[in-house]
């Protein structure tokens, strides 16, 4: 009987902690789109509508912080110091700002 | 207050931060903050001719060093006349100079670049409170 169960136990490890895995996943990605729509929206209202600034966001992990990556083709810099202030104001803690420029960005 | 921006350049990373000065004087302008630039570099060894004497000791090295990296980014600022930039070259071990420069100019900003992949640039910019980890990987300097 306790073998059994042990069996059983074992297959089951596997298959839980995938999903739990996934779960991690779903609601990290879930944080980080909050995190984007709120600073992509606070963006687009200081700049008057959608430009080439690109915001991009990964949820913090146990192994790194969270990032907030803004992406503006060589010549447009001047849009991510206009956006940088409503992004600071809006960045939860434990993030950074990714400033990505030049080349092709 | 005035707000401050503190730019780390880690040795190897002086031709990324010229690259990446626009975006920076575009935050320090939107912030309205004071942009300095902070070379840091190993100390030099004296600079000695073939029959190992001495023709500039370590204090005239690090002089030379200082001015020349003073003048390309002083030049390149030039163009950027709305913000006020600034550059200081420290000596020594990057992770300690690093503390010490954060002390002496209190940013409310610290911005790193990272390894360049390309042509473009990739800056980080942390708030001063959360610490920076400044490590040595693959013989280069860098922030994490």
């Amino acid at each position: 009987m306790l073998v059994d169960m042990m069996e059983l136990a074992l297959c089951l490890v596997p298959v839980l902690g995938l999903l739990a895995w996934r779960l991690a996943l779903d609601q990290r990605a879930y944080a980080a789109g909050v995190v984007r729509a709120d600073i992509h929206a606070g963006v687009r209202r200081v700049l008057g509508g959608d430009t080439f600034l690109a915001i991009d966001v990964r949820s913090p992990a146990l192994w790194r912080r969270g990032r907030v990556r803004l992406s503006a083709p060589s010549g447009y810099e001047s849009l991510i110091g206009a956006a940088t202030p409503t992004v600071f104001d809006r960045l939860p803690a434990h993030y950074d700002v990714i400033i990505h420029c030049g080349g092709g960005s | 207050m005035t707000a401050r921006l503190l730019a780390v350049v880690l040795p190897g990373q002086e031709s990324t931060a010229l690259d990446g000065l626009p975006a920076l004087v575009a935050t320090a302008r939107a912030e309205h903050a004071r942009l300095r630039l902070a070379c840091f570099r190993p100390l030099p060894p004296a600079r000695v001719d073939r029959h190992d004497r001495v023709i500039a000791d370590i204090d005239r090295e690090m002089d030379r060093i200082a001015r020349s990296l003073v003048e390309r980014f002083t030049a390149a600022a030039r163009a950027f006349d709305d913000v006020a930039v600034e550059c200081v070259v420290r000596f020594g071990r990057p992770a300690r100079e690093i503390r010490l420069e954060t002390e002496a100019f209190a940013p409310t900003l610290v911005a790193c670049f990272e390894q360049r992949r390309g042509p473009s640039v990739t800056i980080r910019l942390r708030g001063v409170l959360d610490s920076w980890r400044i490590a040595r990987r693959d013989r280069r300097w860098v922030a994490t």
